[in-house]
């Protein structure tokens, strides 16, 4: 099903409506009128008919030569004509009357003793005939009624109605228009509000101002809907630093006398040693394991705001690979800057991009026989980052799947080296789209994995 | 909701349409059952029984030969000689002159009056009959004549102009007060 | 031998590092509280300082001000938290360095080392900057009109690589692997606090600052 624009469906309704109320309405009127009008005009001739036929039996009754003058003075006194019949043969008429104009069938009916009158259209003329008989005087009169003024009168009332009837419909869309936005606007208000919400800014609220009952209803649903969920989420961001402060003091604690220990190793037995030995590789995992399982909630919280800086990309990878190597005594790869890359401008968080390359380079310590070289390009408008290891590379199927939370591929299962925590490659990931960028794995032209994080480029970049 | 819309939109159209037409126009005629001034009535209101009825009396004309011959006229009765001279007067129909009838007695002919006396008939005009041809004077009186007599002025007619008796020519050549119509027979159609 | 000083109220954690410090040969005072770390230290004098920002009573921050009013010792704290406006806090409250907890203990272990390690480059050339004259093998910054400018030895020591880099810029990665030690994995805010303290310190006016610039997209430079 289409989606219907819900502004567009009210203004046609109303638009609709307007023209089909106007329209019946100036119907109604206008054959009401019409009605009233034609009925009037029939009982006046229909009168006039009486009178002279009365007329004219009186003549003929009188002095019947005076038959034609009489009838010419009717027709040029009212301009109607006048025919009159007997035995069958048309005795006289007015001088414009044509005998055409009366039908057999209203000669029949008058024959045969009735009143007959018909509204006739000949030749786009539409005429009122009344056939009378008057058996006192052996006579049949025929009166043919022009009803050009009647039919004037009602064009202009059609015309009027017709005019009126438009009008309305234009008020009538008018009127829809504005019904229209003033519902209409409360919604967009809304969708805006929610899209900005969805993009982070938590303190979007709607105003009331509208008296309209319904409106501020839902104005201060919305309000009230945003409030708890800010609230739930500032909740769970406590939590999150809660739980932090709470876990570390103890780590701390464990880590430090450990070290205590290390230093009295000597002292301890050789069952002592080896569990000292294995009490510390652990510790290191727990550690580990807790940083990253707090950074990942304060990241899901949204608890730790972004500082985005413009930095040139050729020091930032430099350094960060420098960084990474170093925190965890690894062999530092070479950096290569692809020609013609320049050195683009990125914006980037530095810290959480220092801990997206530690984190790449330790998978590829852990998995693939450390990085072997990470390689600066252009790719399109974005700068790409190719950090390429010397492993036997990720199968293409799990190449989605690395990125989730204690993903353990089967490089992981095959290797029974130190494992890591389960979620440095999903805090990348998290890392990487919190500073507007994509990454991705490919295949290294060593045979290994590329991992390839690709980052817009600031547009005043000089190359 | 699409169908009701449809359909009220079609009704609208119905009506509309309806109205288009100006004056309604009827198939059949109809009785008007109510007929003012007594119309039907077989006498006249307001008289003693008085009717009008209508007979059939000739008028003479001139046919396509030269001679007179009688068309019928309906007038009412009793039929007066004025009324059936009115008839006389009023010429042939157009059915008829496209058959080659005509009338000497020419368009602007005024009869003042005509009034039987005894079985005479007095027919004042305003004109002479002199101001026509001579055989169209001849055949013009000749019309007068004939129709007179089936009329009721069995013994003739005399003319007069204003008032003013006048001779009549005869197709004989001879001048006469009173015209009959023997005089004139040989100017019927055999 | 070194003293080391360490303010810290959670108790485990408190004798842990006593435990690992004295194990390294140093000579501990520890308190729990700020309040008995000043007084401890009136009276014992530390070469180095560990305090905790969580403290009951005075803060950590308090404590910190308290500690640097009194001397040039280098203060690391210690915190639970890795929010920007804590570390920047602590930094501004005199604090050279700052650590998170959980902290690698061998890690602290380094760091305290290395600033015990620093002194002033006693190579370098003595140079004047507007109304201070900063002379490196004594150790001091004067006034024209004799008196001292109290530097710590991490103020004094980024001063003076910056002036020997003769107006080249350095970046904070520079000056973090210079000041703060070769094997360093640190903390670019650490440069920017310290480099805001030094400008109140030596700049006529420290929001525009002459002699300690900013390069943008690049570090910091020295203009003489």
């Amino acid at each position: 099903m289409r989606r219907r624009s819900l502004r567009l469906r009210l203004l046609v309704t109303f638009g609709l409506g307007a023209f089909l109320l106007s329209s019946i309405f100036a119907s109604l009127t206008y054959l009401g009128v019409r009605h009233v009008l034609v009925n009037d005009q029939q009982q006046t001739d229909l009168r006039q008919s009486y009178e002279n036929a009365a007329l004219i039996r009186t003549t003929l009754y009188t002095s019947p030569p005076e038959l034609a003058k009489l009838l010419n003075s009717i027709q040029s006194a009212t301009a109607s004509n006048v025919l009159v019949q007997t035995h069958h043969q048309w005795l006289s008429k007015s001088s414009n009357a044509a005998t055409a104009d009366v039908s057999n069938a209203i000669i029949a009916s008058v024959n045969a003793g009735h009143a007959t009158d018909q509204t006739i259209d000949i030749n786009n003329r539409i005429i009122f005939v009344v056939g009378l008989p008057v058996p006192a005087v052996e006579t049949q009169v025929y009166e043919v009624f022009q009803l050009k003024n009647l039919e004037h009168t009602l064009r202009v009332l059609l015309l009027y109605m017709g005019a009126g009837a438009l009008l309305t419909t234009l008020i009538g869309m008018g009127g829809g228009l504005w019904v229209t936005r003033r519902a209409i606007r409360p919604l967009l208000e809304v969708s805006e509000a929610a899209a900005l919400i969805a993009q982070g800014e938590l303190s979007t609220r709607l105003v009331v101002t509208r008296a309209d009952e319904e409106v501020q209803q839902l104005t201060e649903s919305f309000n009230l809907m945003v409030s708890r969920l800010v609230e739930r989420l500032e909740r769970d961001a406590r939590f999150a630093s809660d739980v932090s402060h709470e876990l570390r003091s103890p780590l701390t604690t464990l880590a430090t006398t450990a070290s205590v220990l290390q230093q009295h190793r000597e002292e301890l037995s050789p069952a002592g040693q080896e569990s000292l030995n294995l009490l510390l590789a652990d510790l290191s995992i727990f550690q580990a394991l807790v940083e990253d399982l707090l950074e990942m909630a304060r990241s899901d919280a949204g608890a730790v705001p972004l500082t985005i800086e413009t930095v040139k990309s050729v020091e930032l990878v430099r350094q960060s690979v420098r960084s990474a190597a170093r925190r965890h005594g690894l062999a530092e790869p070479p950096v290569e800057v692809a020609p013609g890359t320049g050195d683009p401008l990125v914006q980037v968080d530095r810290r959480r991009f220092e801990r997206v390359m530690t984190n790449v380079i330790d998978n590829a310590h852990r998995y693939a026989n450390g990085a072997v070289a990470v390689r600066l390009d252009l790719e399109g408008s974005q700068l790409a980052i190719n950090i390429d290891d010397g492993g036997t590379g990720v199968p293409v199927d799990e190449r989605d799947q690395v990125f989730e939370r204690f993903f353990r591929g089967r490089a992981a299962h095959d290797r029974g080296i130190a494992r890591g925590t389960g979620l440095g490659l999903a805090l990348v990931r998290d890392h990487v789209l919190a500073i507007g960028g994509t990454i991705r794995i490919l295949d290294s032209p060593e045979g290994g994995a590329r991992f390839q994080i690709l980052l817009p480029v600031v547009k005043d970049g000089h190359s | 909701m699409r169908r009701v819309r449809a359909l009220l939109l079609v009704l609208a159209g119905a009506l509309v349409l309806a109205g288009c037409t100006l004056v309604p126009t009827t198939e059949n005629p109809s009785t008007i059952p109510h007929v003012g001034f007594e119309l039907l009535s077989p006498t006249i209101p307001g008289t003693n029984n008085g009717r009008v009825v209508f007979i059939t009396r000739p008028i003479y004309i001139v046919d396509a030969t030269g001679h007179l011959s009688p068309l019928s006229r309906i007038v009412p009765s009793p039929a007066t000689l004025d009324s059936i001279l009115g008839e006389l007067l009023l010429g042939p129909t157009s059915i008829e002159r496209f058959a080659g009838y005509t009338s000497d007695l020419p368009k602007g002919f005024v009869l003042v009056g005509a009034t039987l006396k005894g079985k005479i008939g007095v027919i004042d005009i305003a004109t002479p009959l002199t101001s026509l041809a001579r055989e169209n004077q001849i055949l013009a009186l000749g019309q007068l004549v004939l129709t007179s007599y089936d009329a009721g002025a069995t013994a003739g007619i005399e003319i007069t102009v204003a008032g003013t008796p006048r001779l009549s020519l005869l197709p004989n050549g001879t001048r006469q007060l009173i015209v009959t119509r023997a005089d004139f027979a040989s100017l019927l159609n055999p | 031998m070194a003293r080391i000083l360490i303010v810290e109220d959670d108790d485990h954690i408190r004798t842990a590092l006593r435990l690992m410090f004295e194990g390294e040969g140093f000579d501990v005072d520890d308190a729990p509280t700020g309040e008995l770390g000043v007084a401890l230290f009136t009276r014992m004098a530390a070469d180095v300082a560990i305090v905790d920002v969580m403290l009951p009573g005075m803060s950590g921050f308090e404590t910190c001000q308290q500690l640097r009013n009194a001397s040039d010792l280098p203060i690391v704290i210690v915190s639970a938290r890795d929010e920007t406006v804590d570390v920047v806090l602590g930094l501004e409250s005199g604090a050279d360095d700052y650590v998170t907890k959980p902290f690698v203990p061998e890690e602290l272990l380094a760091r305290v080392k290395a600033h015990l390690r620093r002194r002033p480059d006693k190579s370098a050339k003595a140079f004047t900057m507007g109304d201070l004259q900063v002379i490196p093998d004594e150790g001091v910054v004067r006034h024209s009109d004799g008196t001292e400018l109290h530097l710590t030895s991490t103020e004094f020591r980024l001063l003076t690589d910056l002036a020997s880099m003769n107006g080249k810029v350095l970046s904070r990665e520079d000056l973090l692997e210079r000041v703060w030690g070769y094997d360093y994995f640190g903390d670019s805010r650490l440069v920017d606090v310290h480099i805001r303290r030094l400008r109140t310190k030596i700049e006529p006016d420290p929001a525009n600052p002459t002699f300690l610039v900013t390069v943008r997209g690049a570090g910091y430079k020295l203009v003489l």
